[in-house]
């Protein structure tokens, strides 16, 4: 064996245990969810023909922790915040990028500014706000907390691909007479898909994972994905099985959305890597 | 569980309308209905509650339903409950308090009316004299302050001694241990094939169930306490230094399960016992259930219940303090404490250990001749009843708790002596106490 392919199988070998590590506890958390409760605590686990079962998932669906309205709220969270995100954050990311803004520098960093401050440091203000606005427990105000922190991180992503767009193309627009906006528009936006997907896989994730800002704005309505889940760990008692399950199900929309949009967002994260 | 709706106290003035029409064009631009709004009236309650299996009243948990329709329309009363996860009861609780709104009517307390005193409605008046007489005295002690009584306690929750009894027969013990000597002698003894003779969840140093809270059990039993009669810490003496050798004893001759270091709630320790792989445990009466539960348990039909071991000077335990109270805030409180009095009656009381596995606390209850055969462990958690089981709480116990845990752990890890450690807790908690008396 030649010292090139000799490296090529180390890489290989090196990328596959690199999966397997990432992996394991995703598989580890299918095997649970199929487990039930007294193999899951034998030690080592009972993995024994007669400990698997569907029961987890059947007491998920049929529990009252009510995982069908949480995804559907988590859904619906998240893609309001994915879309206004890639909606506001472009806009103000070619601004700070492009226009002679006074201050453009400055505001981006309070833009990140945002981001030093500590969830629990705000929550109780951040309850009085959205209690005196009528937003607790309402999907639109999660949509507005997770914007808080969702987009600078978009304005900042999609900055720094905007920057690193040839000047060329929006000047050739200037030349035909396109305003800022149209060039954005017309020119910029059509070859920003990947860096829009990326950026809003992103939020996504975050809005879908949030955890902390959910458990007090929520109560009865809008309780996302995370809370549920959590709602199977009591003080006494625990359901395993069933909050494997339930997290099981809970990944399977955000799995799905990087599946279906893996080339984009590689290529996103791709050109951003090159051009940014 | 039942649906609810929510119910929040909103001032109407033109920016509020205003702010209502912007926020109303915004959900239905989402497709989601404006959530319902109302004000507490006396026809509504809200209650704040945790999530069954853990303990929860009828329309939460799957008992008494009939009783419970029947006594809402009886009373014309509409009960939203908000149910959540047991975890995030005191936080959300404290945020509602803080901001002032979103305030429920009644409330699950465990261990906080100290705390949130300020924040609760005395119920000394509301509570019927039949009721207080038919319950133990004792479990006012944890739902007051000031001396009002702030809390009604809904279910016998003391500590006590649970052992697998097929570990103890293989050992040749023929029966529980009765004394620290003996606890410390049959953990060893039962410490082989690979199982620990003693487990329990040391990982969280915080509340009841913390750490802090085991010790306190073991501190009683020698004869401490917590606090002097000015209120200052006094627990740096004799029995809290025994306490906690005793402790740190079963853990470093490697009688008490190595991962109890890290078990941050009693489930993970219970799982443990449950399993078969440890014989002794201090643990909640609700245990004896999913014990017995063929689904989730190896040791059906194995499970003994004792008292605790006493110490040098008694047994002793702490008390769970599974209570409802009533917000100051609350617009209806007569008719909450109404529903805490059906939530107490005998015939739920009764059907909240037959069908959810939580005791009672009405002493006529705990005496029924259904309930003591459905329930072996409740004679023995009235006998243990019967002796000291003060949880020290206070207005800054989870600060407390959190400082002394800590150290705790710290004496369990090795990395500082018994005495170090309670040491360095006392000084700690002399200065939180010192804040709280100004």
């Amino acid at each position: 064996m030649n010292r090139g392919r000799l490296g090529r199988v180390g890489v290989g070998a090196g990328l596959a245990a690199f999966v397997l590590w990432t992996l394991l506890p995703i598989l580890w958390l299918v095997i649970s969810s199929l487990l039930r409760t007294k193999a899951l605590t034998s030690r080592p686990p009972d993995l024994s023909a007669a400990s698997w079962t569907l029961g987890n998932y059947r007491e998920v669906l049929a529990s009252g922790q009510a995982l069908g309205p949480a995804l559907l709220t988590s859904a619906i969270v998240s893609l309001g915040t994915t879309l206004i995100a890639l909606a506001l954050g472009s806009a103000a990311g070619y601004a700070l990028a492009r226009l002679s803004i006074p201050g453009g520098d400055r505001i981006a960093l309070l833009v990140l500014a945002t981001q030093m401050f500590p969830g629990i440091v705000i929550v109780i203000p951040l309850f009085i706000v959205m209690s005196r606005l009528g937003l607790i427990d309402t999907r639109a105000g999660l949509i507005v907390v997770y914007l808080s922190f969702v987009l600078p991180v978009v304005i900042w992503i999609l900055k720094g691909f905007f920057e690193a767009i040839p000047p060329e193309l929006e000047k050739a627009a200037a030349v035909d007479g396109a305003s800022a906006w149209n060039t954005f528009r017309l020119v910029v936006l059509p070859i920003s898909w990947p860096p829009l997907f990326a950026a809003g896989v992103f939020a996504f994730i975050e809005a879908w994972n949030e955890f902390l800002f959910a458990v007090v704005l929520t109560r009865l309505h809008t309780k996302t994905v995370p809370i549920a889940i959590s709602e199977f760990a009591g003080q006494y008692q625990t359901k395993i099985g069933e909050m494997m399950a339930a997290a099981v199900l809970a990944s399977l929309p955000v799995v799905a959305l990087a599946i279906i949009f893996r080339k984009a967002i590689l290529r996103g994260f791709a050109e951003g890597a090159v051009k940014g | 569980m039942h649906r609810a709706r929510t119910m929040l106290s909103v001032p109407t003035n033109r920016r509020s309308i205003l702010k209502g029409a912007a926020g109303a064009a915004g959900l239905a631009a989402l497709g989601r209905r404006a959530p319902v709004r109302g004000v507490s009236a006396a026809t509504g309650l809200s209650v704040l509650s945790p999530l069954a299996p853990d303990p929860a009243p009828p329309g939460v948990a799957e008992f008494a339903i009939p009783e419970f329709d029947a006594w809402k329309a009886a009373n014309d009363v509409d009960v939203t409950y908000e149910a959540v996860a047991w975890p995030q009861l005191h936080d959300k609780m404290a945020t509602n308090f803080a901001s002032g709104t979103h305030v429920h009517d009644i409330m699950y307390n465990c261990g906080w009316v100290p705390e949130f005193a300020q924040f609760l409605t005395p119920m000394d008046a509301y509570l019927p004299a039949d009721l207080v007489a038919d319950l133990p005295p004792s479990s006012f002690s944890t739902v007051g302050w000031d001396g009002k009584k702030l809390g009604v306690v809904f279910s016998l929750s003391l500590l006590t001694l649970f052992y697998n009894t097929e570990h103890l027969e293989l050992a040749g013990l023929k029966e529980p241990p009765k004394t620290w000597d003996e606890l410390k002698g049959y953990a060893k003894e039962l410490t082989r094939d690979g199982r620990s003779g003693w487990v329990l969840n040391y990982g969280a140093p915080e509340g009841i169930g913390g750490v802090a809270s085991y010790w306190m059990t073991f501190l009683q039993q020698a004869g401490g306490t917590m606090y002097g009669a000015d209120g200052m810490p006094v627990f740096n003496d004799a029995p809290g230094i025994d306490a906690l050798s005793l402790m740190v004893e079963m853990m470093t001759n490697g009688s008490t399960d190595p991962g109890s270091l890290s078990y941050v709630g009693i489930n993970d320790a219970t799982n443990v016992l449950t399993a078969g792989n440890a014989s002794m445990m201090m643990n909640w009466p609700f245990m004896w259930k999913p014990a017995n539960d063929p689904e989730s348990s190896q040791i059906v039909g194995k499970l003994g219940s004792a008292i605790l071991p006493a110490g040098p000077v008694t047994s002793a335990s702490i008390d769970g303090t599974d209570a409802w109270t009533i917000a100051a805030t609350s617009a209806a409180p007569e008719k909450a404490a109404e529903l805490i009095g059906f939530y107490l009656s005998p015939e739920v009381q009764k059907k909240q250990w037959l069908d959810t596995g939580w005791l009672p606390i009405r002493l006529s209850v705990l005496e029924d001749a259904e309930v003591q055969a459905a329930a072996p462990n409740a004679a023995v958690v009235l006998e243990q009843a019967k002796l000291p089981y003060d949880s020290f709480v206070t207005p800054d116990y989870n600060e407390v708790t959190q400082a002394l845990g800590t150290e705790i752990q710290k004496a369990l890890g090795g990395a500082k002596t018994p005495e170090e450690a309670l040491k360095d807790a006392s000084d700690q908690v002399t200065e939180i106490v010192k804040k709280r008396l100004g």
